[in-house]
């Protein structure tokens, strides 16, 4: 799409930037693209994090839904009513499925920076992969711009995870916004 | 971090691994179609003087960014609002709206190759905007104790062996109007379930299950129990694991199933979804709760992760054969998506839902009958 690459171009010089920080090739596109998957990740926590805000009635009340047959299914699993069990396990699957689409429309909001990214790399390192110093098994020698990016942004999105679930501020936050209890974002 | 968790981590790590070490020749695949394809003006040619569209391909489709957009929002308002159908409508817009269909299909003739190369992006494009949501929830789901995790290997080798057969069986091979057909074959058996659902037998069907959880809440509430439940004994708890049994309880209750099941259902699942581009996470939840009878919360949690092993699998298996994506637009889609998904709660309370799925019901069999005319017996209604 040509249209976007007058854009793409705008923001070249920030996004190039971390890549010239080190004197070394290799490490230094390492950082760059480090850098540029932290960024693809803050921005777009910040973007799932405002439209949960945004739908946060309608996703508690499916939560509560869930929650509330949750509730029963285990109930009539520990009295052996088998029955019933089937009935409400039928009903939580029903809400499951709205709030599994919704869920899946918020991740592709969490993700909506990557193929800008993605497609600023094509323009940047299409015909330019990263040669590894050494051979890597079931990596090879080289990689190029999409599964060192796909690597990177995975790895730091799980380790951003980590890192900002140990902060009570952040667990609440996104607890609250999703209507469960505080504890459940704790485990 | 727990043992169970590294092992976790580190063989998704390892499937990813595997993938990169295919050594993807990247847009290698795309060159050499364009470069056998015959040089002109006249259609199923490529002018090399035109502007690139479409992948870069001079003179292919520039999708109108509006147009992309506005597409993307309908399909956002689809993901929040009806529960279902999204990621079909994203492979129409692909294929139909966008042109893109009619594009690849323009070179049925002069350059199979690039026709083929076309739709297993389309193919591809499709996935995105659906099957990476199981990659955040896997674990979430996981830390809260809702994966069984042996049943979750099961079901995720299943995925992984399908989408990769699928894929590898398929990529390169399948033209646009192979492509179409099967897809709306596909639409038009989810049109036929959307009509049970919403008939006088499907809805007393769904009438019966309300009254009787009704029923139980209400003597639920009734009882005075006053026992204090120590949850944390009553988690997944595997059993017995064997080739042919695995038994695990969950509150008490023991459930059991036969481990080839969940691989054979995993197989066939994903093997569709990663043809399609679209279908595996509604279909792999109702598959667990229907065979094995698992409570929702355990097939949630076991079915994200085998969605995200099969969609890892197969677009890393799409790429290593090469294939190209449009990024820009892949992006410019999900930012519509988010617009639709922010829109469509604040609509819901307008539609009924019955009434909703009477319209996809319309839709799909709309959509499934002119894709099936239009793929396999080259029957035009809109193209």
């Amino acid at each position: 799409m040509d249209l976007l690459t007058p854009y793409l171009l705008f923001f070249d010089p920030w996004f190039i930037a971390p890549f010239r920080w080190l004197s070394s090739p290799v490490f230094g596109y390492l950082l760059g693209t480090a850098f540029l998957g932290l960024q693809c990740v803050i921005c777009g926590d910040l973007s799932a994090t405002a439209v949960t805000y945004s739908n946060r009635k309608y996703l508690r009340k499916f939560q509560k839904e869930m929650d509330r047959h949750r509730d029963l299914s285990e109930q009539a699993l520990r009295m052996g009513d088998k029955e019933s069990y089937k009935a409400v396990n039928r009903q939580a699957l029903d809400a499951f499925g709205y709030s599994f689409s919704l869920g899946a429309a918020i991740f592709c909001v969490s993700i909506w920076p990557m193929p800008f990214v993605l497609a600023w790399m094509h323009l940047r390192f299409a015909d330019a992969p990263l040669d590894l110093p050494v051979h890597i098994p079931f990596v090879g020698s080289s990689l190029n711009y999409f599964s060192s990016f796909l690597l990177l942004y995975i790895v730091i999105r799980i380790l951003y995870s980590m890192v900002m679930t140990r902060f009570s501020w952040y667990r609440g936050m996104k607890a609250r916004l999703l209507g469960q209890s505080v504890g459940v974002a704790e485990k | 971090m727990t043992k169970n968790f590294r092992m976790l981590f580190f063989a998704m790590f390892a499937i990813l691994a595997l993938g990169l070490w295919l050594e993807p020749a990247w847009a290698d695949k795309l060159q050499d179609a364009i470069g056998a394809t015959p040089q002109g003006v006249d259609k199923g040619q490529i002018d090399a003087a035109k502007p690139a569209g479409f992948l870069g391909i001079p003179g292919g489709p520039q999708v109108n960014p509006i147009l992309a957009f506005a597409w993307a929002v309908w399909c956002g308002w689809i993901f929040s609002t009806v529960g279902a159908f999204g990621g079909v409508m994203a492979g129409v817009g692909h294929m139909t709206v966008f042109g893109l269909g009619n594009y690849a299909k323009s070179f049925k003739q002069t350059s199979p190759g690039l026709n083929k190369t076309i739709t297993d992006s389309i193919r591809g494009s499709n996935q995105y905007l659906v099957g990476l949501s199981a990659l955040i929830s896997s674990f979430n789901y996981y830390r809260m104790g809702r994966l069984v995790v042996p049943l979750a290997i099961a079901l995720g080798i299943g995925s992984m062996l399908g989408a990769w057969g699928s894929v590898t069986l398929t990529a390169g091979k399948v033209t646009f109007s192979q492509y179409q057909g099967w897809f709306g074959l596909f639409v038009l058996a989810l049109g036929c379930y959307l009509f049970y659902e919403t008939s006088s037998s499907g809805q007393a069907s769904k009438k019966k299950a309300k009254a009787a959880a009704s029923a139980f809440e209400a003597s639920v509430k009734k009882q005075k129990s006053g026992e204090v439940v120590d949850t944390a004994a009553l988690g997944v708890k595997v059993t017995k694991m064997s080739f042919t049994q695995i038994c695990f309880t969950f509150y008490a209750v023991e459930f059991k199933f036969n481990p080839l099941i969940p691989l054979l259902g995993g197989v066939v699942i994903s093997a569709v979804a990663a043809f399609l581009g679209v279908g595996g996470g509604f279909l792999l939840v109702p598959f667990l709760t229907s065979v094995a009878e698992l409570p929702m919360y355990l097939a949630a949690g076991t079915s994200a992760l085998a969605v995200l092993i099969s969609m890892i699998t197969s677009i890393i298996t799409l790429i290593s054969k090469g294939v190209t994506f449009d990024w820009a637009l892949i992006g410019l889609e999900l930012v519509g998506i988010a617009v639709g998904s922010v829109i469509g709660p604040r609509t819901s309370k307008y539609f009924s839902d019955l009434w909703l799925k009477r319209l996809f019901i319309v839709l799909a069999l709309y959509v499934g009958i002119d894709y099936v005319l239009a793929g396999f017996f080259n029957i035009k209604i809109t193209g």
